[in-house]
């Protein structure tokens, strides 16, 4: 009787708990609570230099039944499907702030799927707007960012596509594409607040620039020393460094058709890594950086059998000497010109060798652009598609 | 009723019938001691008695006949509908009126040693000297006869088995197995498992419960399966129910459980023969009531909930699948209306920005903020349900029809609610159908934790979720923690939990339930089986073992 008469106690004060629970119901909940419907989901934010000390701040909204209404109808309809919404203020947060006087709802931010900076706050510096999106907790640590190159991002993010409804992804999604092509960077912003605190390694950033047939260009990267754009790498030398840095996915290298030399042979590049490490020679570094790559021959403009012995040969050494070469154009531009440490040498030596580094880290600009640069490089060729041979007309 | 010349009776049965609203209180010998619960010893007597007690019975009927060629009275009592009068006829009263009579018998045994020996030809025959016991017996489907001048009276079983035959259930229904459902019968009932299991180690124990409708009730258990404690338990805690009217096991159940609030299920019961029987070969202990098909199975444990019969029967891998299915389900049945909530209202971070735009173009417009929304839909939802089940069939197919266009296209057209709540209460509905002993629990969840939703967001989920498993961690049916074997873990009964392992794996008992070692066991832990003889005692015991 006794057990009975506790588990009845039991029971009544777990009822009494959920007696709570429905009591929650007549009292009005609104912490923190706020209804899908009632946001500014935005999608992209782009800052731009507006005078001495202030940003220009542009925010793009997208309208979500516009979007979903252009998806039905095959995207004919007039109605623009984003807003895009501009503040200048001293700070971002004071920017973002203000923007509310502009529009009906709450700005979303956690959706943001670019930011872009412009080139002009670049040049003096990227680490005072940084800190409010590493700060805020709705921005994801995910989200891209981007330098535009000749063009405020104010402009950049009213760029119309025919294929995407919002600027903003599109222009996201274009950067994301460079993985096929290994000309552009993806950075992401958490790696920009990582890299951007060491001494040993310089950040680059994806840049993306208006081409005359109004489309973006997402193309060749920023090069940042500190936190202040120092210049630009091409896209080929772009290709270089992300050789040397082992983030090579897929790429295609163009190389003479040995067999012809007026025609080309492209190879498409599947595998390829890295490997950065120190050499001392009487007591200095020298840096290595070896390469291994392979690549499928992937189109051939005339020639016969390349996939013989002999002309196989000669494609992968030209193939080795087409990588040697972006590679040594991106170190001699970044070493000579920039003096930035973009592989991030500096931090192999700060991991493995420390006492060296502890002389070296302050002039270690100085010391980087006069180190010499071993490269080694070995590639491949596997396969060579469905054919060994183009077809030959006769 | 008066002396009726007795050779009259054997010609006409039906003229001699007594029926009770011809009583008369004018009768004599009205020497009869109330209190006393012995049978009267003069027919007349007996006659006055259950008169008496049958007053105003119209089914009663009592029946005059001579034994015989002699002129010693002998009185039939039944109740109308409750006997085979076939029976009673061909068997008892016909050769009663018939018997020849030899002087001597009287001197060797009496009169009703000689009827129950020779004359009446049934086979559940027995004497009872109490009064009451003959009320009793009365009431359960027997025909008593009583003979001038003996103090027994004679019981014959005669019970006639009316009611809906053995047919396919309603609530379980499966694919393969056993078509046959429990009746509202309790002796066919216990025949059907007997039928399953041929073995006299299952063992059947009458009870008589309420004091108004004396309900019989059967336990069922398998002696050296079931722990004695268990089934010890089950018998005391019966013992201890005092109530006026059994109508259904319902009433045990909410008698015996574990809980005075029923919140899960702490009691099982099934309409299906192959199902109770097994659990009684796992150690389960089974209750039948008379007069409903379902019968309850103590101790219930929670994954009791999401077993099938057709589990065992079918591909084991495929079950297991559908095991984790049936899980899912319980879990999107109470949790996704509230996670549906949770992220429209506080966490739009964590939704796919492409999700995002679908979600917030389809609530644009909607007057409702989500939570009341989805009250509204769950609401629609679970009254078209009750109006689903309560309504004649017909007119129930036109309701879920009225219910699919009003709940689904009328109220995203006319912008009431937005098309993914409604995806989000359909899949909550048809998920709710899948596990129907947790339908009720998880529809009373489901407001909770949608509730909780709306103030804390998925903090209040995971909240509630802790406080739900910390509940269920405390509960123990007969005994057996309700969350084993996953709470106490126990690595063996996992065999039939998120997965199925083969019938041919499952050699050992539920070690929760069931406390005997099975003999496959036994022989493997003795290792003395030899090759035949272990083969045959296997495909013995995987039969059980369901």
């Amino acid at each position: 009787m006794k057990i009975r008469r506790r588990r009845t106690e039991k029971s009544i004060k777990v009822f009494i708990l959920l007696l709570f629970a429905f009591i929650q119901l007549l009292q009005t909940g609104c912490w923190n609570n706020r209804d899908l419907a009632q946001l500014s989901i935005a999608t992209g934010i782009g800052i731009d230099k507006a005078g001495e000390g202030r940003i220009l701040l542009t925010i793009q909204i997208v309208k979500p039944s516009s979007v979903m209404k252009k998806g039905k109808n095959g995207g004919s309809g007039e109605e623009k499907a984003v807003s895009n919404v501009t503040q200048e203020g001293d700070t971002v947060f004071e920017a973002l702030r203000d923007i509310l006087k502009k529009v009906n709802h709450k700005i979303f931010l956690s959706t943001v799927q670019i930011i872009i900076v412009g080139e002009d706050l670049a040049r003096d510096g990227i680490s005072d707007i940084l800190d409010f999106f590493e700060r805020d907790h709705e921005i994801q640590f995910k989200t891209n960012i981007a330098i535009a190159k000749g063009i405020t991002a104010g402009e950049l993010l009213e760029m119309k596509s025919e294929t995407s409804d919002i600027p903003a992804r599109y222009i996201a999604e274009t950067l994301k594409n460079g993985d096929g092509r290994a000309k552009t960077i993806k950075t992401m912003l958490i790696d920009l607040s990582k890299i951007i605190e060491m001494s040993g390694k310089q950040i680059v950033i994806g840049a993306v620039s208006k081409n005359e047939s109004k489309t973006v260009d997402a193309e060749g990267v920023a090069v940042i020393f500190a936190d202040k754009l120092v210049g630009w790498l091409s896209p080929e030398e772009t290709r270089g460094y992300l050789f040397a840095a082992g983030k090579v996915k897929s790429t295609i290298i163009v190389i003479q058709n040995p067999s012809f030399p007026q025609k080309k042979v492209s190879v498409e590049i599947i595998r390829s890594s890295s490997k950065l490490g120190i050499n001392w020679e009487n007591g200095r570094p020298v840096f290595t950086i070896k390469i291994k790559a392979e690549g499928n021959l992937a189109d051939q403009q005339d020639g016969g059998d390349l996939t013989a012995k002999e002309p196989l040969d000669q494609c992968e050494q030209l193939l080795r000497q087409e990588i040697m070469k972006e590679v040594k154009e991106m170190l001699k531009i970044s070493q000579e010109q920039y003096e930035s440490d973009i592989l991030g040498f500096g931090e192999i030596i700060h991991k493995y060798h420390l006492k060296y580094w502890r002389g070296a880290e302050l002039n270690w600009k100085e010391t980087y652009s006069q180190t010499p640069v071993k490269i080694d490089i070995e590639a491949k060729i596997r396969r060579s598609g469905l054919i060994t041979r183009p077809a030959e007309p006769k | 009723m008066y002396e009726i010349p007795q050779l009259k009776k054997k010609n006409g049965k039906k003229d001699t019938e007594a029926h009770t609203d011809k009583t008369d209180k004018s009768d004599k010998t009205g020497k009869t001691n109330k209190t006393d619960d012995k049978i009267p010893k003069f027919v007349q007597d007996v006659r006055e008695r259950l008169l008496e007690v049958f007053s105003e019975c119209s089914d009663f009927v009592l029946r005059d006949i001579a034994y015989g060629d002699s002129r010693i009275s002998i009185l039939i009592g039944y109740i109308d509908g409750l006997i085979d009068k076939q029976i009673l006829n061909q068997h008892t009263i016909e050769p009663l009126t018939t018997a020849i009579m030899e002087g001597n018998d009287f001197h060797v045994q009496s009169i009703i040693g000689i009827i129950k020996d020779r004359i009446v030809n049934n086979s559940e025959l027995s004497e009872t000297d109490s009064f009451k016991n003959v009320i009793q017996s009365l009431l359960s489907g027997y025909a008593v006869l009583f003979v001038d001048d003996e103090s027994t009276a004679l019981k014959i079983g005669l019970k006639s088995a009316k009611g809906r035959a053995v047919g396919e259930t309603d609530s379980e229904r499966s694919l393969r197995g056993p078509r046959e459902g429990f009746v509202e019968n309790l002796q066919v009932n216990i025949t059907l498992l007997r039928q399953t299991i041929k073995n006299p180690n299952l063992k059947i124990e009458n009870m008589i419960l309420g004091e108004q409708t004396h309900t019989d009730i059967s336990l069922c258990y398998i002696k050296n399966i079931a722990n004695d404690k268990i089934v010890k338990e089950v018998k005391a805690r019966l013992a201890k129910i005092k109530i006026d009217a059994i109508m259904e096991s319902g009433y045990i159940e909410q008698f015996i459980e574990d809980n005075a609030i029923r919140f899960f299920p702490m009691v099982g019961n099934s309409e299906k023969p192959d199902k109770v029987a097994a659990k009684l070969l796992e150690g389960r202990v089974a209750i039948l009531c008379d007069g409903t098909p379902f019968v309850l199975t103590v101790p219930f444990l929670f994954i009791e909930n999401f077993q099938v019969a057709e589990d065992y029967y079918g591909n084991p891998i495929y079950s297991s699948i559908l095991r984790i299915f049936r899980l899912a389900s319980l879990l999107i049945t109470t949790c996704l209306p509230a996670l549906y909530v949770a992220l429209a209202a506080f966490h739009q971070t964590v939704i796919p920005f492409k999700l995002l735009l679908t979600m917030a173009a389809s609530r644009e417009g909607i007057p409702f903020t989500p939570y009341v929304e989805a009250l509204l839909m769950n609401f629609c939802f679970d009254l078209l349900r009750e109006a689903g089940i309560r309504m004649p069939k017909a007119i129930g197919d036109a309701v879920s029809i009225v219910g699919a266009i009003v709940l689904g296209q009328a109220a995203v057209e006319a912008g009431i609610a937005s098309a993914p709540m409604v995806i989000v209460t359909s899949l909550t509905a048809i998920c709710s159908f899948i596990v129907p002993s947790l339908a009720q629990v998880s529809m009373i969840m489901r407001y909770i934790f949608l509730t909780v939703a709306n103030l804390f967001g998925l903090f209040g989920i995971a909240i509630v979720f802790v406080m739900m498993f910390s509940y269920l961690c405390t509960k123990r049916s007969f005994g057996v923690p309700y969350l084993s074997p996953f709470a106490p873990l126990n690595t063996q009964d996992l065999k039939d939990t998120f997965i199925v392992v083969p019938v041919w794996a499952m050699f050992t008992r539920p070690k929760s339930l069931a406390w005997s070692q099975s003999d496959i066991e036994a022989s493997r832990v003795t290792k003395r089986t030899s090759e035949g003889e272990g083969n045959e005692n296997k495909k013995e015991k995987d039969r059980k073992k369901y």
